[in-house]
């Protein structure tokens, strides 16, 4: 573990991602704060809701299933069956399970 | 230590199973059952899941029976369950039934330890492809000794797209039962068609009336296991089988039962959860 938890890191990825348009460096961003601080909840939850707004339904499904393992609230679990059930609906439709896909598939976090 | 009738049937343990003993089992069975599939932990996850669902249910439809509004919250029940779907709901509900497509929370529980369970993998093998959990089929269980619903021999293939078609279902134990809770009373044989059901008296068109079962099954052969919880029993479409409940039982029983599907278009309307 290095340096201090960036306690903006949810606020700044969210401007990065829906209103500077600048996903990568959201993802970035966040993912590079769970890996210095892998018991931020909130990081992870807000990362996994990102992969899964940018249809990384496989990421997305992987982070959710390590913020349940920590935290298993049900909003979390049903985030779980989101996934499954898109990953299932990809794969019907001959669509990539992992993104890039539909934005905002979840609705506001 | 197995009896000698039981050493005939298709019991393993779970540290014993490998894809191809399930298959084989299977194949020649129609189904098989796994001695503690799921740990502790999985079991009280599972068992928590169940239980806070049919509190939830019982307590909305309660307060909705009083006058009041639905919840915002549907962490449990969706809005549909207590909405435009209330009737069809609360009709699985007599049965024992809250169908996983209207309980996010529970579905979310049950798939994440289906596809961590080794019965993942022989599942997968099996059916040959990438698998899913229905939504539209699969459900949680609640047995109740004081429910009066008739609890009738029927094989699952006729209502889930004929004798054909390619499911398991992988049914859980969440408490002990079959000797003071309601179990399940099998036949460990694989019927090839789908039995005469329906016939005059019949409660629902996908009974098979009891002396039609134990004609073709043989009344003999019936089976009535014991499990623990974290047990599971797995069965296809074509497995007959009922509730098995006596007067002397003492306590309710819940279950998950979990139809598994591979994910192909034609089982689209199942509404599948993938199972990686």
């Amino acid at each position: 573990m290095s340096g201090q938890p960036d306690p903006n890191a949810v606020s700044t990825a969210h401007a990065l991602f829906f209103t500077e348009n600048r996903r990568e460096q959201a993802f970035q961003l966040l993912e590079s704060e769970a890996a210095r601080f892998p018991d931020r909840v909130d990081v992870m939850d807000f990362l996994s809701f990102l992969y899964a707004s940018d249809g990384r339904y496989v990421d997305a499904l992987r982070h959710f299933t390590q913020v349940a393992g920590v935290n298993p609230t049900p909003r979390c679990m049903a985030n779980i069956v989101f996934c499954r059930t898109s990953i299932a609906r990809c794969v019907l439709d001959g669509q990539p399970v992992n993104g890039p896909g539909p934005a905002l598939a979840l609705g506001p976090a | 230590m197995l009896d000698a009738q039981e050493s005939s049937r298709p019991i393993v343990a779970a540290d014993d199973l490998t894809p191809a003993l399930f298959e084989a089992l299977m194949r020649r069975h129609s189904c098989l059952l796994v001695r503690a599939l799921f740990g502790a932990s999985d079991v009280a996850a599972l068992r928590g899941a169940a239980a806070d669902t049919y509190r939830v249910y019982d307590e909305v439809m309660a307060k909705i029976a009083a006058g009041d509004q639905p919840p915002a919250d549907a962490s449990y029940v969706t809005a549909d369950g207590f909405g435009k779907s209330r009737g069809e709901l609360a009709n699985f509900r007599r049965f024992g039934s809250l169908v996983l497509g209207f309980c996010p929370h529970a579905t979310g529980v049950i798939s994440t330890t289906l596809s961590r369970n080794p019965i993942k993998n022989c599942i997968e093998r099996y059916l040959a492809g990438p698998i899913g959990l229905s939504l539209n089929s699969s459900s949680v269980r609640l047995s109740e000794i004081s429910n009066d619903v008739r609890r009738v021999f029927h094989q699952d293939g006729n209502f889930l797209g004929g004798a054909d078609t390619e499911t398991v279902n992988c049914w859980i134990a969440l408490d002990d039962c079959g000797e003071d809770a309601p179990g399940l009373e099998v036949f460990p044989e694989r019927v090839g068609e789908l039995l005469p059901a329906g016939e005059q008296g019949a409660v629902a068109a996908w009974e098979i009336a009891e002396p039609v079962a134990y004609g073709r099954m043989g009344a003999d052969k019936a089976w009535f296991p014991c499990f623990r919880a974290g047990d599971a029993f797995v069965f296809d479409h074509m497995h007959v089988h009922r509730t098995h409940l006596t007067e002397r039982m003492t306590r309710d029983r819940f279950a998950i039962e979990s139809w598994i599907f591979p994910i192909k278009e034609r089982y689209r309307s199942e509404f599948l959860a993938w199972l990686g």
